[in-house]
């Protein structure tokens, strides 16, 4: 029995309810339970929260069989790439490459696996069993942040990171989620380290779930989280450079040291506002509920939306830069 | 083919149609297409460099007339003739143009000059710039790049000190050449970051072709869709300035590629342009203008 995100079984044809949004990557969840103990995750040892979900998502077990038939009709339905994502096993990473050969057994479509690696030698193992990216989740983007949500050293995961991909460029990424407690200077300065070191970034909002530590927090303002997406955008698309960009005393975005008409220009056709991370993934309402805000658009944007998403951000960084 | 997959495809083509809708609001309906066989390209050193660079090897300067014969030679020169000046460099990166002030001063009375100067001093900047009808320059936004290709240990402050001091005196085209590092993009958005910030009359880019008989002989150009990207991210970047695809780039398919993905990206100019550049500009509904002449002049 494997768990896979509700969506993705609708795709796979292997539930029926009609969705307002198709996932286009198929999404797994191998494991119940983490042996880490993030406080804004559900499958958390230390949260006693709903274990069938990852993010906002539910996770249905379906067998073997049922995943190989629905894999069978999956690039059909719009997939393009396989997610496996692992919870932190007692095991290591033993559970996760018997499933990366599993699925290559079965389907052509490139993998993904977010997983907790040792070291890079676990990388390569990883990889040389059919994995086509590893995420290395660094979540907490200060490293206060990570030592308080996740426990730990922030440092010694992100020197994994950066040795892994120096050493097997282009492969590697990671996720960042907005809202815990970090800057945006600090986000868009780790974003730019890790961009410059070759790593693919996932930006997400935090979401708080009921059954976390953290299910009393509040999720990022969106303006805020428009100036660090706008930001990853331009800094991924090499249109600016960071040590451009202004901030003020509170770390708050002022300016991306962009004349506006350039902004408006380089900002048009609304991809910055747009899932980000591996290819093919775009994680419908994996922070927010169907009808209200998007953090992440799960498609491209239509007009009024990309209108709407570059004036926040515009109107935000004139009021802050007349805050500063 | 082009793409590692379908959502870099979607990206680039819309970040090509930004391209394109920046270059309709900013520029006429038209492109030039340049085939040309007016100018001479002429050689300093004749078909010595010192520098070696791995992309070129000095290859390309065998096909270059030496000087003193371009000066031998002046009955064969038309009415209308134009010259590239350019030549081997010596140790330290700099073609010896000031060298041989006297006699490009001579052949500037034949035609208008096109020098290709690498690094200059300011005074050597005044100098070349009172036989120049225009100055070509190649400019690299990575250290790394400037070390392994050329060798030298000058860096893109250097690069970039040679750039002003030749703007100051005389009209300069900065040239780029994509994929410079071995067929890898790196430092060419850098370089479009310095650019911004200087005073840019228009642009030339160029595209690193894998020649035999060079240390890069074996490596590939690089891929379109890069290059693309990165032509319709400085079209997004300098939306008034003129920007050229030059003659130096590699042949065949990928040139057809190449040219397609550069007049959507909205560049100006394309020297050479294969067959499959006049069905896209005439799909794109341009007018074509022909020039005789190298692109910067």
């Amino acid at each position: 029995m494997i768990r896979i995100s509700a969506g993705s079984a609708v795709c796979l044809g292997l539930k029926a309810n009609k969705m307002d949004a198709y996932p286009t990557t198929a999404y797994f969840l191998s494991g119940n339970s983490c042996r880490m103990g993030c406080s804004f995750c559900p499958q958390s040892m230390g949260n006693n929260g709903a274990l069938n979900r990852l993010g906002r998502v539910n996770w249905p077990e379906f067998s073997w069989e049922q995943v190989k038939e629905g894999l069978s009709r999956a690039e059909k339905n719009g997939i393009r790439r396989i997610c496996l994502q692992s919870v932190r096993h007692e095991e290591g990473i033993g559970p996760a490459l018997e499933l990366i050969e599993k699925f290559k057994d079965i389907s052509n479509l490139p993998l993904s696996l977010s997983a907790w690696i040792k070291d890079q030698q676990e990388a390569a193992a990883l990889f040389k069993a059919g994995a086509d990216r590893i995420s290395v989740a660094i979540d907490a983007i200060n490293p206060e942040g990570y030592q308080r949500f996740k426990g730990g050293s922030q440092e010694e995961r992100l020197g994994l990171l950066f040795d892994c991909a120096r050493n097997l460029p282009g492969k590697m990424s990671t996720h960042l989620i907005c809202g815990l407690g970090e800057s945006e200077n600090e986000a868009l300065g780790l974003v730019d380290r890790l961009l410059k070191a070759g790593v693919t970034v996932a930006l997400f909002a935090f979401v708080p779930l009921k059954g976390t530590l953290l299910e009393g927090g509040t999720p990022p303002p969106v303006d805020s989280y428009r100036r660090v997406q706008a930001g990853l955008y331009l800094l991924r698309k090499k249109l600016a450079e960071f040590n451009c960009f202004k901030f003020n005393e509170q770390g708050r975005l002022i300016s991306f040291g962009l004349p506006e008409t350039d902004l408006q220009r380089f900002l048009a056709t609304g991809a910055a506002f747009q899932t980000s991370g591996c290819p093919g993934c775009n994680r419908p309402y994996y922070n927010e509920r169907p009808g209200g805000i998007i953090y992440n658009y799960h498609r491209a944007l239509s007009a009024s939306e990309r209108e709407a998403a570059l004036t926040t951000l515009i109107k935000s960084l004139q009021k802050s830069s007349n805050l500063s | 083919m082009l793409h590692k997959n379908s959502d870099d495809a979607h990206e680039l083509e819309r970040i090509l149609e930004q391209a394109w809708y920046t270059r309709q609001a900013n520029f006429d309906a038209s492109i030039v297409f340049n085939s040309p066989g007016k100018t001479v390209s002429v050689s300093v050193t004749g078909s010595s460099c010192a520098l070696n660079c791995a992309h070129c090897a000095g290859v390309y300067l065998r096909a270059m007339v030496p000087l003193e014969k371009a000066l031998d030679n002046y009955k064969n020169w038309e009415e209308g003739t134009s010259f590239l000046i350019s030549g081997g460099s010596d140790a330290l990166g700099k073609v010896p143009l000031v060298e041989h002030l006297d006699r490009l001063r001579e052949l500037a009375e034949l035609g208008p000059l096109n020098l290709h100067t690498g690094l200059v001093t300011e005074e050597e900047a005044k100098k070349l710039a009172g036989i120049a009808a225009v100055v070509s320059f190649d400019l690299v936004g990575d250290n790394e790049t400037i070390a392994e290709v050329y060798g030298l240990s000058a860096t893109v402050e250097d690069y970039l000190a040679s750039y002003r001091a030749l703007q100051k005196y005389a009209r300069v085209i900065p040239h780029l050449c994509i994929g410079l590092k071995g067929g890898k993009i790196k430092g060419e958005y850098e370089a479009l970051h310095l650019l911004r910030k200087e005073k840019v009359e228009a642009i030339s880019m160029i595209i690193f072709r894998p020649t035999a008989e060079t240390p890069y002989s074996d490596c590939p150009p690089p891929p379109p869709a890069e290059v693309a990207n990165f032509m319709a991210s400085a079209r997004l970047m300098f939306p008034y300035t003129p920007i050229f695809l030059g003659c130096m780039r590699p042949g065949g398919h990928y040139r057809e590629v190449i040219d397609t993905y550069a007049i959507r990206a909205g560049v100006n100019k394309i020297v050479l342009p294969s067959p499959a550049a006049r069905k896209e500009a005439a799909r794109l509904g341009l007018s074509i203008k022909t020039s005789e002449e190298c692109c910067s002049l």
